[in-house]
């Protein structure tokens, strides 16, 4: 049996379609959103809808011997996986933002609201600025407009909620996209068929 | 299985098994002391993979470390051995702080050591230890092999500088993560030809004997060379043995590039999700502590086996004796003898234990056992 994780929602879609291009029958995740557990009708291979930022936990533990996982995740977990391919799908930018006219005060510690608490401390000690973290779990958003930050790091995609909020992009960390990410034990037992797995979606992406 | 071993869970049985393999060549046990001074772990941070330590200052004032490594202890209180080696193998709890929990975490390990003049018997003679303890566990097993040469050797082609970008790119080596490493290399002016080499990095697996002529392809330098003509001297003595399909080229695991030189290993079973053995050629250390000899050595983590292995399928006991109290103590032990003396193991209580995995359940009344069923 070969087990894939996959992040519930949107990006799901995608790489369920992804997959069923190559030839991996797909089709009943597709079709049942309530379920989290499906086999294919040859019994060969089971797919687990977990949440985005659990997947590679699954891949790490070996409960999941393939998944799909935003670079976001990979950098503020840091997982012991493999990273095999970027899937070049779920594409954002991790991003700094504040709100409109905002001016950085240097005299003090910046106050910074993520959920990316390593990409944000590891980005600004690149640049040698002190601050001060303030760990959120959602509506990052909220945090400078009530003045409880004066920034935030997070993911941005199209900018609308951002737009939405009066507020906007003042430096980009890096670009993000959904990576396929293999456990270590699983890769030295079934390489043959993760790596012509890799290969086809590398050549689908194309 | 041999019934004196049969309750032994496989941390246990495994640890019995190595004991055996590991000094029927020769190699002694070594115990190491529950605490040792902080200050050296202190001089040799560098050395160890994180930087934690339990401490705690002891009844003269002096700060002690709870053993935070074997090897660090082993090489220092190895004596110099001119000619000859100094081969010992240890079975110790350690403590270091684990990731996900963020607390310290006791940790059972088993390993082996060899120092001296290291040359190609010894160098293979620990390879096949590390093949043989991975075939303790299971049959189904990989021990991935690299050398530190070929991958440094790499960075010496004097288009790169900088400690950063070297991180960055051993950090997509070790996931083997190719679209970034071409990022990376890309954005710091590479040429394609290096380019190409260093993704032959992740590219190269599979059975050593078969990716030598493809590691050949990427030298470059004298480092590599040297590097690529170990790896072939460690072929030519697996080749034709029971372990040669066993071994694969993997040059992702890069250990430690400060602690190893020269070949490194990394042991994977199809039980455990990740490396539970990992080792290789760590002369640095041995200089760094003044001693101008060269080590090798393994360890083996296994604190998980018994999770991933099943816990024992064997009974608590074969029968169980139930007595009423006040029952002749003399009567009812010669009773309990006579079935201790078949071999079978028993347990006497004074009522059906409901938290005991058991076969026979005897009642000893009148001054008999009368068997009756479960």
């Amino acid at each position: 049996m070969f087990n894939i994780a996959l992040p519930k929602g949107r990006l799901a879609e995608k790489v369920c379609g992804l997959l069923a291009g190559i030839g991996f029958d797909t089709s009943e995740v597709m079709s049942d959103s309530r379920r989290l557990v499906f086999t294919d009708a040859e019994g060969k291979v089971s797919y687990f809808l977990v949440k985005p930022s659990d997947v590679a936990i699954y891949v790490e533990r070996g409960v999941a011997d393939i998944g799909v996982v935003g670079k976001d995740i990979l950098l503020e977990t840091k997982p012991d996986v493999y990273e095999l391919l970027d899937l070049g799908i779920g594409k954002c930018t991790m991003s700094v933002a504040a709100k409109e006219g905002f001016r950085e005060n240097k005299e003090r510690p910046l106050r910074v609201a993520t959920k990316f608490v390593n990409i944000a401390s590891e980005y600004y000690s690149s640049l040698n600025r002190e601050i001060e973290i303030i760990k959120l779990n959602g509506s990052i958003e909220l945090a400078p407009i009530l003045d409880m930050s004066d920034v935030i790091v997070d993911i941005v995609e199209t900018g609308t909620t951002l737009k939405n909020n009066n507020m906007k992009v003042i430096s980009q960390i890096m670009p993000i996209s959904a990576r396929l990410i293999a456990n270590k034990t699983s890769y030295k037992f079934k390489s043959g068929f993760i790596d012509e797995l890799t290969e086809k979606l590398a050549e689908a992406i194309k | 299985m041999n019934k004196d071993t049969a309750s032994l869970n496989k941390e246990e049985r495994v640890a019995l098994t190595l004991r055996g393999v590991y000094e029927s060549l020769g190699y002694r046990k070594y115990k190491m002391s529950r605490f040792e001074e902080y200050a050296f772990y202190l001089n040799y941070k560098s050395f160890l993979p994180f930087d934690r330590i339990i401490t705690f200052t002891d009844i003269d004032g002096k700060l002690m470390a709870l053993k935070p490594d074997v090897t660090l202890s082993i090489v220092k209180n190895a004596k110099e051995y001119k000619g000859g080696f100094e081969k010992l193998y240890y079975i110790e709890n350690v403590y270091k702080p684990d990731k996900n929990s963020r607390k310290f975490k006791e940790i059972s390990q088993i390993g082996l050591e060899a120092l001296g003049e290291i040359d190609g018997y010894t160098t293979f003679e620990v390879i096949s230890l590390a093949l043989r303890s991975l075939e303790a566990i299971e049959d189904d097993f990989v021990l991935d092999i690299s050398h530190i040469g070929i991958v440094m050797g790499l960075f010496d082609c004097g288009e790169l500088k900088g400690k950063e970008c070297k991180d960055k790119i051993i950090e997509c080596i070790v996931s083997k993560n190719p679209h970034d490493l071409a990022k990376i290399l890309a954005e710091l002016g590479v040429s394609a030809e290096t380019s190409e080499r260093f993704k032959k990095l992740i590219t190269i697996t599979g059975n050593l004997g078969e990716a030598l002529a493809e590691i050949r392809g990427i030298v470059i330098n004298e480092e590599m060379q040297k590097a690529c003509e170990e790896l072939e001297g460690v072929w030519r003595s697996l080749k034709g043995s029971p372990y040669e399909s066993k071994v694969k080229i993997d040059f992702s695991i890069i250990n430690d590039i400060n602690y190893y030189c020269g070949i490194i290993f990394q042991g994977y079973v199809r039980r455990v999700p990740r490396m539970v053995l990992s080792g290789g050629r760590y002369d640095k250390l041995l200089k760094e502590l003044g001693k101008d000899v060269g080590a090798i050595g393994f360890a083996l983590v296994t604190d998980e086996l018994n999770g991933y292995y099943g816990d024992s399928d064997v009974l608590d006991a074969d029968a169980v004796v139930i007595y009423q109290k006040g029952a002749d103590p003399k009567a009812l032990f010669n009773a309990i003898e006579s079935l201790t003396e078949k071999g079978i193991k028993v347990r006497a209580e004074t009522s059906k234990p409901d938290n005991l995995r058991y076969g026979k359940l005897y009642k000893f009344e009148g001054g008999k056992l009368e068997e009756y069923d479960v």
